[in-house]
C-alpha cells in the first residue's frame, strides 16, 4: 500500500531522521532503505529527497560531508545530528501519540488494522 | 577521505539523465560551486540507479524511470534552490539581505534623485530688471546721484592713509598727535575734489542702480571684496546681486568724516556741521530702497554722522543760528527718507532663486531642482526625508513661503520694541525662516537688522531732541525743565518718542549741562545709566542699562 503524497509529507523529516539515526547514508541509499525498511509501504518522491535532505541541512538536524568511496566514487553522506536526535525522540513522541488518539477514535480498528 | 567534487563525473550516464542533471543545474541559477555539489549528488544518484543495467538499453530504461519519478526539472531546480539558500550560513544572509536592502535603498534614492536632476529652470521674469525698474521708478537720469557717487569715489585719493584714519585709536583731532592729525589734514586736503562731487551728489534728490546678477566664485577666506563677474550660468547654485560699488562708499564716507573733523578742529564748525548733514544725505540715498547690503551700507553711514553732530556740539562752540539751521534741516531729511529699510529687493532676489531653482510647469507651478535643495529643505534630515517621501514644498509653496516672510519681515521691521507685539513678531518671523535651510542661514543677520534699524530710528529722534535742547539753553540761558518745555517754547513741533520706552526720552538737568537717554534694549528706565559690555565698561547700544547720547563720551 502506497501513502497519499500529501500524507506522507508531514511525516516525511520523521522518517529520513529516523533512517539516519541508523547510521550515515547518501541519497540514493537512503530512498532505497526508506523502501525496505518500510516494507515497500513508504516511498519517497525523488523530486522531493533532496530538496529535504537540504531543508534539514539548513535547520541542523543533518550534516552532509564529501567522502571518496574505496572504488573512487564521490558521495555525499548525510548523517544525524545531536539537534537531529533531539528533534527525532520529540517527533516519535508526538507520533505515538497520534497513532494512540487515531487507535481510540477507530474504536483499535487502527491497531487490528496494523 | 574528505573532498569536494570540481566536476560532474556524468560518463557512463546515458544522455537523458545526463540532459536532465544538466537542466536541473541550469535552471537553479544559483552559486556556482552550490550547482556543481547539486549536480554531483544527482550524478551519483543516476550512476547508483543505472548500475544494475546490463544492456544500454536496460540502463536508458531506468534513467528513464528515475527521471519521471524525480519529476518536474524545474520544480525540483526550484526547490533545491530554496533550500540550499537557508543552508547558508548566518553571516552570508546577514550580508545578502543587507545587500540587497542597500540595493534596494541606492535604487529608489536613484530614482527618487531622478526628480531632482531632470528639469531645466525657465526664466520668465527678470527679477532683477524688474528691482532695477523699481528703485528707478522711471525718474530722468539727471535725477540720480549714483553717477556722482562713482565719480566721487574714482577721486579718492590716498586711499591707505584713509585707512590709517580709521585705525587711530583717538577720534577728535585734538586727541591726536602730530602725525596723526597731519593724516587728516593730507585726506583733507587731497581728497577736495571728491568730496565736492560728494557733495554735488547729494543735491540729487534720487539713487538708483542698474543692477545685475552674476555668480561669485567661492571666495577666499578672508575675502570680502567683490570679485569678476563670471558669465551667467544657467545652472549655477547659488547667485547675488552684484555691488561692486559698496566698499569706495564706504572708503568715501571714511575720508569725509575725517574731513569733517579735521574741518571743526580747524575753526569752521559751521562747514563741519553742514559736511555731517551731507553725509547722512548721501547714507540716506542708500536706505529704503534697493538691495539689503547697500541699505545696510548706508544705515552704517548715517551712523557716522550721527555721532559726528554730537561730537562736533560738545567740542565747539556752535551758534544757536547753526543749531537751528541744522536742526531744520535734519527734519527735513527724516521726514523725507522716513524708511530705512525697503525689503521688497530683498524679497526679488529670493524669488529670483526660486525661478532658478525650480521647474515651470507653465500654470505658476513646479518642482525643485537639486541646486534649489538648500532653499527647500530646512535641514539635512528633511532633506532626506522629503527626497524619500517627495516631500518638497513644490514652487507654488515655496512662493507663497517667501512672499508671507517678507511680509511677516516688514511688519517686525515696522513694529516699535516699545511694543508687546515686538518680540512676539520678531520670534514668529525667526521660526517661520527656519522653514528653509538657505533662508534660515540668512534670518540671524535679518533679525539683526530689525534691532539695527530701530536703534538708528532711535538715534535720529535722541538727535533732533538733543539738538531742541540745546536751542533752547543758547537762547534761555538754561537747559528746560522738561522736554515738555521743547514743544511749548516752540523748539520742537513734537515731542520725539522713544521707541524702546513708547514715551519721551528720559531726560534731566545736571549742574552745567543734561543727561538725554534711551531705556534702550532691556526697555527699562535705569534712570540714565549707560549699559556695559562684557569686560563691565560703558558700552552704547548695550542689552543692559539705558543707551546715553548726551554727554557724548559715555562709552
Amino acid at each position: 500500500m502506497k501513502f497519499e503524497s500529501q500524507l506522507l509529507k508531514g511525516i516525511a523529516p520523521v522518517v529520513v531522521l529516523e533512517i539516519l539515526s541508523r547510521g550515515p547514508m547518501y541519497g540514493y541509499e537512503l530512498s532505497q532503505a526508506i523502501e525496505q525498511r518500510s516494507g515497500e509501504i513508504l516511498t519517497l518522491g525523488k523530486g522531493t529527497l533532496y530538496p529535504l535532505l537540504y531543508n534539514l541541512e539548513a535547520k541542523k538536524l543533518v550534516k552532509g560531508k564529501w567522502e571518496t568511496t574505496e572504488s573512487g566514487r564521490h558521495r555525499r553522506y548525510y548523517s544525524i545530528t545531536g539537534k537531529g536526535q533531539e528533534g527525532l525522540a520529540r517527533q516519535k513522541a508526538q507520533l505515538q501519540g497520534l497513532a494512540k488518539g487515531l487507535d481510540l477514535l477507530f474504536g483499535g480498528a487502527l491497531k487490528a488494522a496494523l | 577521505m574528505q573532498e569536494k567534487p570540481n566536476e560532474s563525473s556524468e560518463s557512463g550516464l546515458p544522455a537523458c539523465a545526463v540532459e536532465f542533471i544538466r537542466r536541473v543545474t541550469r535552471k537553479m541559477r544559483y552559486r556556482r560551486k552550490v550547482r556543481r555539489e547539486v549536480q554531483a549528488e544527482l550524478t551519483s544518484h543516476f550512476e547508483d540507479a543505472v548500475r544494475d543495467g546490463v544492456t544500454a538499453e536496460d540502463k536508458q530504461r531506468r534513467a528513464q524511470e528515475l527521471i519521471e519519478e524525480f519529476g518536474d526539472a524545474k520544480l525540483l531546480a526550484v526547490l533545491c534552490r530554496r533550500a540550499k539558500k537557508r543552508c547558508r550560513p548566518l553571516w552570508r544572509k546577514v550580508v545578502v539581505r543587507g545587500a540587497q536592502a542597500a540595493g534596494i535603498v541606492v535604487l529608489y534614492v536613484a530614482l527618487c534623485s531622478v526628480r531632482l536632476l531632470v528639469g531645466t529652470p525657465s526664466l520668465k521674469v527678470d527679477y532683477i530688471a524688474w528691482l532695477s525698474d523699481r528703485t528707478r521708478a522711471g525718474r530722468e537720469e539727471a535725477l540720480n546721484a549714483k553717477p556722482y557717487l562713482d565719480k566721487a569715489v574714482e577721486l579718492l585719493r590716498d586711499q591707505e592713509r584713509i585707512v590709517e584714519v580709521v585705525r587711530m585709536p583717538a577720534s577728535w583731532p585734538g586727541d591726536m598727535n602730530e602725525p596723526q592729525r597731519q593724516i587728516l589734514a593730507d585726506v583733507t586736503e587731497r581728497n577736495a575734489e571728491a568730496f565736492m562731487m560728494l557733495r554735488d551728489a547729494v543735491r540729487k534728490p534720487y539713487y538708483w542702480v542698474q543692477y545685475e546678477t552674476v555668480v561669485h566664485e567661492p571666495l577666499p577666506v578672508g575675502v570680502n571684496e567683490p570679485v569678476e563677474p563670471a558669465e551667467l550660468d544657467p545652472a549655477w547654485a547659488f547667485n547675488r546681486v552684484t555691488l561692486p560699488t559698496m566698499p569706495g562708499y564706504k572708503r568715501l564716507a571714511q575720508a569725509f568724516c575725517a574731513s569733517i573733523l579735521w574741518r571743526a578742529y580747524q575753526g569752521d564748525v559751521s562747514g563741519a556741521l553742514d559736511d555731517s548733514l551731507v553725509l547722512m544725505d548721501f547714507a540716506m540715498h542708500l536706505e529704503g530702497r534697493g538691495t539689503e547690503v547697500e541699505q545696510l551700507v548706508g544705515i552704517a553711514i548715517e551712523a557716522v554722522g550721527r555721532y559726528l553732530v554730537p561730537t562736533l556740539l560738545d567740542r565747539c562752540e556752535v551758534p544757536g543760528a547753526d543749531l537751528a539751521r541744522i536742526q531744520g534741516r535734519l527734519q527735513h531729511l527724516y521726514a523725507r527718507h522716513e524708511s530705512m529699510i525697503d525689503v521688497t529687493g530683498d524679497r526679488a532676489v529670493w524669488l529670483a532663486l526660486v525661478q532658478r531653482m525650480f521647474t515651470d510647469d507653465g500654470a505658476g507651478n513646479g518642482r525643485v531642482l537639486k541646486e534649489g535643495l538648500p532653499l527647500a529643505a530646512r535641514d539635512w534630515k528633511d532633506g532626506v526625508a522629503s527626497l524619500l517621501l517627495f516631500g518638497y514644498p513644490d514652487r507654488r509653496e515655496m512662493t507663497v513661503l517667501i512672499d508671507t516672510l517678507w511680509q511677516e519681515y516688514q511688519v517686525a521691521l515696522e513694529t516699535e520694541p516699545s511694543r508687546p507685539q515686538y518680540e512676539e513678531r520678531r520670534t514668529r518671523w525667526m521660526a517661520l525662516a527656519q522653514e528653509s535651510f538657505l533662508i534660515g542661514k540668512a534670518a540671524p543677520t535679518l533679525n539683526r537688522m530689525v534691532s539695527l534699524v530701530w536703534r538708528a530710528q532711535t538715534g535720529r529722534r535722541a538727535l533732533l531732541t538733543m539738538l531742541a535742547v540745546m536751542r533752547y539753553a543758547e537762547e534761555k540761558g538754561v537747559h528746560p525743565p522738561t522736554l515738555d518745555a521743547l514743544v511749548a517754547e516752540g523748539y520742537a513741533n513734537e515731542l520725539p518718542i522713544d521707541p524702546y520706552s513708547g514715551r519721551a526720552f528720559g531726560y534731566r538737568r545736571t549742574g552745567d549741562g543734561f543727561l538725554l537717554y534711551s531705556v534702550g534694549q532691556n526697555l527699562k528706565d535705569d534712570g540714565g545709566q549707560q549699559g556695559v559690555n562684557q569686560a563691565g565698561r560703558p558700552r552704547m547700544w548695550a542689552d543692559n542699562g539705558d543707551w546715553v547720547f548726551w554727554p557724548v563720551g559715555q562709552e
